[in-house]
Order: C-alpha cells, then structure tokens, then sequence
C-alpha cells in the first residue's frame, strides 16, 4: 500500500472502532460485534491478567505488544475511543477555522513516566484510582453515559413520541442514566481538560499524561516502522509540523519523536518534497546534548513533586478505613465474587451500567466509601437484577464482573432476603398483597396463612439469590418490607425443590361446571 | 340508571326468576331453553383441541367475531405476557391462540389490531420469550410496549373506593374494540389470576393496587372499562404461580373459555383450577358491585367437546 493511503486507512478504521465501540454501550447493540473492539482495549486487558492471570487476555497483550513493536502507538489513533473522540473534536475545529497549527513541542518525558510509574504502583498495589481516571476506555466510557448517551436517548425519544402520535411503533422509548452531580463533575473537570488540550495542543493529553500512551510510547521508540524525514530531501517549510496532531515533529532538526507519535499519518500526504516517510528502519542513536539532559531533569523534578502529591493523597484515601461498619452496602452484581475483588478490578467505565436492561446497575457514590468511589452498583430501588440475564458478566472488559453460564449465575447469592413485618402492607392495612412473593424467581418468598383469607410473605433466604425483585416492587411506604443484606462475599444459595401440584378434577372428566 | 344500577336489578330479576323457575315446573325451563337457543350463548366452554382449533369453534358458537368488531374498528388485544417464560412455562398467555384472536379479528374486518401487555419481567426480553411478539407480528398485529408512563393516561373510575383513579394505557383509550385473553394460573397472592386479574397488565401503578387494596382495585377497575371481549386460555395452567418456577406446575387442561362476562368466566376458571370461588375475594367484589353474574346456573353456558 501507498503510504500515502495509510491516512484513509487509519480514518476508516478509527471510526468503525470509534462507532461500535459507542454503541456497545446500548443495549439493542448486537453481541458479537460488541465484544470485539471493547475486549482488546489495553487497561481493561492488563487489570483482567494481573487480577485473575487470564491467559487469553495475556496473549491478546502479547499480539498488542507485538503490533506496537512493528508499527508503533497504532492503538492511539486506531482503536483508542477517546484518541478518535479528540480527532474529532480537531476535525470539527479544522472545519470551522479551516486552519489548525500545530508546533513542535519537547516531550514532557518526565511527567509522563512518573504518571506511569505512579500508576503502576497504584496497580500493584490494588488501587484502581489512578487508572480509573486515566484509563482512555474508560474515561470514554463514563462519557457516553453521561454524555452521548443522554442525548442519543433524548433524539430517539422524541422520534418515538413523534411516531407513535402518527400510530407507527417503530421505536422503543430508551432509559436516560441516572446522573448523580457529585459523580459528574470530577468527570467533567477531567473531560473539559482533555477536550481544552485536543483543542489547543492536539494530543497533548495522550502523549504527557495518558499512562497507556507513555507505555505504548516505549515501545514505539523502537518499532520497526517510523516516520523518519528524508534529511536531504527536506526543506524544512514546516507543513508538517503544522500539521502533526502529536507535536512531535521537530521540521527544524528534521527529526520525529516517534515515543510521541500517535501514527496518525496526517504528515505524509502534505510534504511538498516527499521527505517524510513511514518505512521500517534501523535506529541509530543519536547523542543527546547537555542542554537537553539539563531541562529533562527540570522537567522531572517538578513533575515528579506534583504528582508525588497526588499519588500521596491518592494513597492516603485508600489505606483509609472506608466507613462500611455502620451500614451494608449494597451487593456488587453477580459474578463479581466479592466487594474486595469488585472495587479492585472495576474502572468504572459504565459498560454494564449502559448493557444492563432493568438498570439495577447505577454508578455509586459512596455506597462502598471512598475506596470505591463511583463503581457500579445494584441499585435495587431503581430496578432488579433479572433472573435470566447475564449481560453485564458478557461484557465486562476487565472481568471484574466474571463470566459465568446462566445456569451458575442462577446460584449466585449476592445478597439473602430479609422481610420486616412491621412495614408490611398487609400486617399494617389487613389487605392482601404479595406483591414479593409473585415476583420472587426462586421461591424464597411465598405467601402463608395469616389472619382469615389473609396471605402473607414467608421467607427462606437459603434459597434466595439477592436479586433484590421482592425489594424493587415492595408496594410498603415510607420503608421497605422486605429488603436484601448484602453477601459482602458472595455465596451460593440452594436450588429450590418442586413437587408436582394438581389441582382440581384430571382433564379427562370434562367440565368441573 | 347506570351501568352499576343496571347489573344490580338484572341480578336480583335473575336471581328470582332462577328460584322461581325451579319452584314451579319443566315446561317453563322448556321454554327458557327454547329462547336459548335463538340467542347467543352466555359463555361457552371448550375443551380437548389445540388453542385455535377451540376458540374458532367457541367464537362460531357466539355468532362468530363480526358480532364484536364492526368493518374499520381497530382492536386491542391484551394477553398475560407478565413473565420471561416460554410458552411450555404457562406463564404466558398461548401464543398460537393469540396469534388465531388476532387473525379473527383481521378476518372480522378490523383496520388495525394492537398487542401489548406492561410486564412485570423486562418488557423486551418476556415479549420475545413468550413467543408472542413473533406470533402478533405474523399476525400482522401491531406490538406495541407498556414498560414507560408516558404510553399511560389517568381516567377517573366511576363509583370505585380504592382505585379512584388510575393511569391506563393510552391504547385501551382509543381503540374501539378491547380483547382480553388471560391465561389460567394459580396466583400466590390472590389464589388466581384470570381475566379480572389480567387487567392488572392495562394500567401503570400497580403497586398503589398492592399498597391499597389488591383485591378491590382488582374488582374496581372494570367500573371503568370491562373488556368487549374474554377468551381464557386454560390450554395448559399453571398450579403454583403466577411466575413458572417449574415444569412440575403445569396442568395440560385442553380447555378454553370465552364470554363477555369477567365474573363468570373467574367463577367458571377458578373450578377448572380446583379453587375455592369463596377464597377468591375480588370475585366476591366485583359480584356485589354488580359487574357480572357468579352464579353459573343462571347463565346460558355452552359446553362444547371436541
């Protein structure tokens, strides 16, 4: 292929990633095409190995690893849901100002490694802070959800209402997320910054503080292919400097610091000469000069001090006792083990939040303290967890929500039923209801002889699975009857036996009237 | 004289003329039976068919479904798809028997048929489950949801205690003909669920009729609107639900019920399940608020065997 091509190339895929992706965080979204680009989004990947030692996700790492090896950061400006969100948002810019420049700028090498290094011990050592924050899949994900989800939703309704009011039922009316204001603006402050940096300095964010670009830089500065300038045949006219997304284009020195490049291959259709090129190489290393060891180490010092203070805090809140003592959390969904396993392994990306069709799963605030701020959780007042459904242990990029059969994940007890007789509706009004028992999946509630033709609810939480149904449609006001306790550690709840039950005259003997 | 008032006289004059009728001799009965003949029956009963084959002889009996839809009406039909359960579970109306509803109504000359029911399990997956929403789309009905409150509208109901007013699907408002086809369960709750309880699937706040009064909301809401139409589907019933649990609680029956009245259908269904009628409050309700007739043996019932 001409190099030339490998621009259209990358726009194609970038947006087919970039709108899959999207989508897979709705529900109507078919499965297979789902998973694909969702599963090999790096984060995700690396928490799934380290926690649980998967090897299929080492061997997709590994393929990553290699593919980056050859061709060098391609994941940033392929596959990466927010590096082509901020493609767009310098598109759209381009479009409207018609011109965009862009001038070389030193790697803040400093800065970045200590991200990454910060973040890697925050890993290590069970914290998901750093990378919940970071994390460009999930910084993506928690923007669909607060974001593009609302509005697509808003469109789709008022298209439905539209439609129905001309008798046509083609659309179905979608949920709009819950939105929390105290979960939102930390989010928000982190995408104004994102957004403000792709609008000023391109892809400034992923080449000084995403961790995973830092990574990926490592590797790139190696890789096979690179862009290289032609020294002879360049001119230094600067065109592709102006036109480098990554700044990391010196047409000055005539060099390209490929640790920083995105390979977004916009440089190599403007050379007027044709001197930039992306062609394999053999590295020479090049010496660097005093001057320039000089302010690297400037840059890594006040760096170093500053995220040291918010690595330091960041270590401080999570050795913190979180305060679960005086009150139970609410379950963590099924298949994710315990709240332990939940709150290491969750980056809080809002995929299951997005997939989950009764919407029992909600982002917490500080249902699991500050430990687990912003996590998903079930939220059994908006919804339940459907006996059926396996949706969010499909999706879970991370497998902090484990895969399990449907059959196992019908056992999985996240919670036991609890039933207050002194809130129910039919010990306090003396009318039946057994609006819990009807509901119940598994049997754990049933209604018993009460007072006269009175029924009312009798539990087993043995049997119970915490899917909390009894709780969501408990009719009592202002309290709950019948609530679930939370398994901090999830267990395994009994199978119900069911005798045959006949009743009335056998069909052979006609009509009973 | 209203609705209410009506149903109260007819019962006593009914009542009386029942025990009057035994009191005096055959030839009065003879004669009964004789103009019984040229009217339609009251209820009719079938039983050992498939679904289908049983509601085309039972609605024939009636006088077939051009006695209930006029050319041009469009029709809403309201099955029990409450539960993600297949159709072998029973906890879901047949689909086979509504998709034959649907066609009949076509067949009748209705403009447009519509199907919905607010579940209780999640709406999309329970109408696919269910089998109904593939078996309404061959019929070419319209599927339409109930799982936002924005399909539902608030009516006052007229003369109720417990269920003043409620918010009812926009399109059990706007649709000439209204076809309710419960199936038969045991119900944990309220000891069955039948064709008053079905209703339940029409309106949006179902937990104010929990929280209030279950069995009287139940028997209240026909003040408001009583069905054109009943077709019970006693196909296979459930004996422990009203959810499928198990496989052990289903009864293969082969009977189906139809008629206008919800009182006697409930009165005829609850023997079929082998339930006491007296443990059965809302039936006892909505009889002394006169919405139908309790008592069987003065009904016209036609027994059809296949």
């Amino acid at each position: 292929m001409k190099t030339g091509k490998l621009k259209n190339l990358r726009v194609i895929i970038e947006l087919l990633f970039f709108t899959i992706i999207t989508f897979s965080f709705f529900f109507f979204f078919p499965e297979t095409l789902k998973n694909i680009p969702v599963k090999i989004q790096i984060i995700p990947l690396i928490i799934s190995f380290i926690s649980e030692g998967f090897i299929l996700s080492l061997i997709l790492l590994a393929i990553i690893a290699i593919v980056t090896l050859i061709f060098g950061r391609i994941y940033c400006s392929f596959f990466c849901p927010l590096g082509c969100f901020q493609d767009i948002l310098i598109r759209t810019k381009k479009s409207a100002q018609k011109k965009v420049k862009f001038e070389y700028r030193k790697p803040l090498t400093a800065l970045r490694l200590t991200i990454l290094i910060l973040t890697m011990i925050s890993v290590i050592s069970g914290s998901l802070y750093l990378i919940g924050y970071l994390d460009p899949y999930s910084i993506f994900g928690r923007l669909v959800n607060y974001i593009i989800k609302p509005i697509i939703s808003f469109i789709n309704n008022s298209g439905e209402l539209i439609l129905r009011k001309a008798d046509i039922y083609w659309l179905n009316i979608m949920n709009f997320p819950q939105i929390k204001i105290l979960a939102i603006i930390p989010f928000i402050l982190i995408l104004g910054i994102i957004i403000y940096l792709s609008l000023r300095k391109g892809r400034l964010y992923c080449n000084s503080v995403c961790p995973l670009g830092t990574l990926l830089g490592i590797f790139s500065v190696r890789s096979l292919y690179k862009i290289e300038i032609d020294k002879s045949s360049c001119t230094s006219c600067g065109i592709c400097e102006s036109v480098c997304k990554g700044e990391c284009i010196n047409s000055k020195d005539k060099t390209v610091d490929n640790s920083s490049c995105v390979r977004c291959f916009n440089c190599l259709n403007v050379c007027p000469s044709f001197a930039i090129k992306y062609k394999p190489s053999i590295t020479t290393k090049k010496v660097q000069t005093e001057k320039k060891q000089n302010i690297a180490r400037r840059n890594f010092i006040y760096s170093f001090l500053g995220i040291l203070g918010f690595g330091g805090a960041n270590l401080f809140l999570r050795n913190k006792k979180t305060p679960i003592k005086n009150y139970s959390p609410p379950p963590t969904p099924p298949g994710s083990i315990s709240l332990d396993k939940f709150i290491s392994k969750c980056t809080a990306c809002y995929l299951c939040v997005n997939n989950c069709p009764t919407n029992v799963l909600q982002p917490s605030l500080f249902h699991y303290g500050i430990k687990g701020i912003f996590i998903p959780y079930m939220d059994f007042y908006s919804g339940y967890c459907s006996y059926e459904c396996t949706k969010c242990l499909e999706v879970c990029p991370t497998d902090a929500i484990m895969l399990h059969t449907k059959e196992e994940k019908k056992t999985i007890q996240i919670g036991r039923v609890k039933f207050i007789k002194d809130f129910c509706v039919v010990y306090k009004n003396n009318t039946n209801c057994g609006a819990c028992a009807e509901i119940c999946p598994t049997d754990a509630v049933r209604m018993v002889p009460y007072k006269g033709l009175l029924l009312i609810p009798s539990t087993r939480p043995s049997i119970c699975i915490g899917c909390g149904a009894c709780q969501n449609v408990c009719p009592a006001k202002p309290e709950k009857a019948i609530v679930v306790e939370t398994n901090i550690i999830h267990k395994e709840a009994k199978k119900a036996e069911f005798r045959r039950r006949k009743r009335g005259k056998e069909e052979s003997e006609g009509f009973p009237f | 004289m209203d609705r209410r008032d009506f149903f109260k006289k007819a019962f006593s004059v009914a009542a009386v003329a029942g025990i009057s009728s035994i009191a005096k001799s055959v030839p009065l009965l003879a004669a009964e039976a004789e103009t019984a003949n040229k009217k339609p029956p009251d209820l009719v009963a079938i039983r050992n068919s498939t679904p289908e084959k049983m509601f085309d002889k039972g609605i024939a009996a009636l006088g077939g479904m051009k006695k209930f839809i006029h050319k041009g009406q469009t029709v809403v039909v309201k099955p029990n798809i409450a539960w993600i359960a297949n159709p072998e579970g029973a906890a879901d109306t047949n689909p086979i028997l509504v998709k034959r509803v649907i066609e009949q109504c076509f067949g009748a000359g209705a403009s447009k048929v519509y199907v919905f029911d607010h579940t209780c399990d999640n709406s999309n997956t329970t109408y696919t489950v269910s089998g109904i929403e593939k078996a309404a789309r061959e019929a070419n009905a319209t599927v339409v949801q109930a799982n936002k409150e924005s399909y539902f509208q608030e009516v006052r109901v007229p003369g109720a205690h417990a269920l003043k007013q409620v918010k009812v699907h926009e399109l059990i408002l706007e649709s000439d003909v209204f076809i309710n086809i419960p199936i038969l369960k045991h119900h944990g709750s309220t000891r069955m669920t039948c064709a008053m309880k079905n209703l339940m699937g029409v309106v949006w706040d179902r937990a104010h009729y929990h929280r209030t009064d279950l069995n009287r909301c139940i028997a209240e809401f026909p003040l408001y609107r009583k069905p054109d139409l009943n077709i019970v589907d006693a196909y296979n019933i459930l004996t422990d639900g009203p959810r499928a649990k198990s496989l052990e609680h289903v009864v293969n029956k082969k009977m189906q019920l139809i008629s206008k009245d919800m009182v006697a259908l409930d009165v005829a269904a609850s023997q079929i399940l082998g339930e006491e009628v007296e443990n059965i409050t809302y039936i006892k309700i909505a009889t002394d608020l006169g919405l139908g007739t309790s008592n069987l043996d003065e009904l016209n019932i036609k027994r059809i065997d296949l």
